[in-house]
């Protein structure tokens, strides 16, 4: 009897499944998955070494073009280790604007994660709807920005301001919000075809996700009860409330639940902060020489000189634990490291994908939640 | 470790620089001493110049909710973690690809991020912002090909620390 050998696929780099430019080499056996080798870096721009040759203050614009769909968390990331790096203050206000931005990023990133998942397993409706909400979220990062994605807003150091009428729009769009999720939730989580494609596919316990260094949804799905937002106690979370939910199972299905009850934390969040906002007058400099020396100060790729030599922290960015390392002791980094959290889970894809059908590949990358951007760096 | 099971509350960080010799042993140590409920959470490089190249362990104790960071100067080859934690595998990966430090023992050792059949080390210091090559698709040879770097204008580099103290 002839023996069957198992066949290589190429999955990508085109693939619309594989969110951007991932480069899968699929070793099957029928239609079972034996071995996923993801070939990355399609999308590699060396920012790391691009940011060594840039002041820390040219440096921000490339943290929003890293994870595309969570901007503001790369800013705010980058913001707190350069603070952290000069000793920089910053004040509560500015603290609770932070907050509130970093708690809209995350309701992008989720809509588009949960959305961009249905649509890769066959449910288009959702995925319209969810850029609806995300439009009218750009919409936010406009107007305190002046740019939809691209924001630059969250800077190192310096103290935002907001107008009232934007904090009264949030007001409004946080209330609508809950319904259009449950809009979105009535079309999946109960959807039969739903539920067969994602339940018990791509199941990862606890012990293996800590081998595996997952982090974020992807940690909480297996049922461990882990956020940094609740251990580091940076920005303004020690005063808000929150839940966190977790899954029992691990599988994708867990995942998608986490992420919509993530959703609706953060609008709960989002709620309380804008209860706890006072807006003080502007801090901008009124007269000509505040403003010349304000210029001077900003463009001039700052004046003072870091305090330490290094530091190393991390947050809790939509998709997981996001790490930076930050070194140098002059006007520019001496060397940049970011820890992406959607690297280390594509680099587990092999573990996850392994005997499923070649179909739940496309489940187990939509699940992962991942971004190019900050993969390929 | 007995003064972190005493104190879990006050310690949130454990640094240990630049420790010679038995690196795997130190972190197979680690490795036990915060039983089950550890992850390397990351690991990377940073060229030191003279010095050679630092590799920077972060690891998180579940247990203890602390990060322990560990770093090593070294400049030629380590021994792969990646049997004692997995997500050292594509960390490790990128650390050679990038700086040109092996690790033994790795089970897959290729490039990651850089191009089928890039050569250089880029993250080293002697490595140019600009590179050495660049690709472009050649309409008379129907492929991409590979050509020396070429630029209209030089990266500007600004020595001085200040424009306005220079």
């Amino acid at each position: 009897m002839a023996r069957l050998k198992s066949f290589t696929m190429n999955f990508g780099p085109q693939h619309p499944a594989a969110h951007g430019v991932l480069r899968l080499i699929l070793e099957l056996d029928g239609e079972i998955v034996v071995r996923a080798d993801p070939h990355i870096g399609l999308l590699h721009r060396g920012t790391e070494k691009l940011l060594e040759h840039k002041s820390y203050l040219q440096g921000l614009p490339y943290f929003d073009r890293l994870d595309y769909v969570s901007m503001m968390a790369y800013e705010h990331v980058y913001s707190l280790a350069v603070e952290e790096l000069f000793s920089f203050q910053i004040t509560e206000q500015t603290s609770i604007i932070r907050t509130i931005f970093l708690e809209i990023t995350r309701l992008l990133n989720h809509l588009m994660a949960v959305t961009t998942h249905a649509l890769d397993v066959g449910a288009l409706t959702p995925f319209l709807w969810a850029f609806e909400e995300r439009e009218k979220m750009m919409e936010f990062y406009e107007r305190v920005s002046g740019a939809r994605m691209h924001s630059a807003y969250i800077r190192p150091g310096i103290n935002l301001q907001l107008d009232h009428q934007l904090l009264v729009d949030l007001q409004l769009f946080v209330e609508q919000f809950p319904f259009r999720l449950q809009e979105i939730e009535e079309m999946l989580t109960s959807n039969r075809i739903w539920r067969q494609r994602l339940a018990d596919v791509g199941v990862v316990d606890f012990e293996q996700s800590l081998e595996l260094g997952f982090s974020g949804p992807m940690l909480r799905g297996g049922g461990f009860a882990w956020d940094l937002r609740l251990i580091k106690n940076y920005e303004y979370y020690p005063y808000v409330q929150f839940d966190i939910p977790l899954g029992t199972n691990g599988d994708c299905y867990d995942r998608y639940l986490i992420r919509v009850e993530e959703m609706r934390q953060s609008c709960f969040i989002i709620q309380q902060l804008l209860e706890k906002i006072t807006l003080s007058s502007s801090v901008n400099p009124l007269h000509m020489e505040e403003l010349i020396s304000d210029f001077r100060y900003y463009s001039g790729g700052n004046y003072s000189y870091p305090q330490n030599e290094s530091v190393y922290l991390s947050v809790e960015a939509p998709k997981g634990e996001l790490g930076v390392y930050l070194a140098g002791l002059t006007n520019r980094p001496e060397r940049l490291h970011l820890r992406a959290p959607g690297f280390v889970h594509l680099s587990s894809l092999d573990q996850m994908a392994a005997d499923h059908m070649i179909a739940d590949v496309v489940t187990i990358i939509g699940t992962q939640d991942i971004v190019f951007g900050e993969i390929d760096r | 470790m007995e003064l972190i099971k005493l104190y879990p509350r006050w310690i949130n960080s454990v640094s240990v620089d630049h420790f010679v010799g038995g690196q795997f042993s130190l972190l197979q140590v680690l490795k036990l001493s915060l039983l089950h409920q550890s992850v390397l959470t990351d690991l990377f490089g940073v060229d030191k110049l003279n010095h050679g190249i630092e590799i920077n362990w972060i690891l998180w104790s579940y247990e203890f909710e602390l990060t322990y960071k560990l770093r090593l100067l070294t400049s030629y080859s380590l021994i792969s973690s990646y049997w004692l934690w997995p997500s050292a595998n594509w960390f490790e990966r990128e650390i050679w690809e990038m700086f040109g430090i092996t690790f033994q023992g790795h089970p897959d050792l290729r490039r990651l991020l850089t191009d089928y059949g890039f050569r250089s080390y880029p993250l080293l210091k002697s490595y140019p912002l600009n590179g050495y090559f660049q690709v472009s698709y050649s309409e008379k040879h129907k492929r991409v090909v590979s050509s020396s770097v070429f630029l209209v204008q030089e990266f500007r580099r600004f020595k001085f620390n200040s424009p306005w103290l220079a």
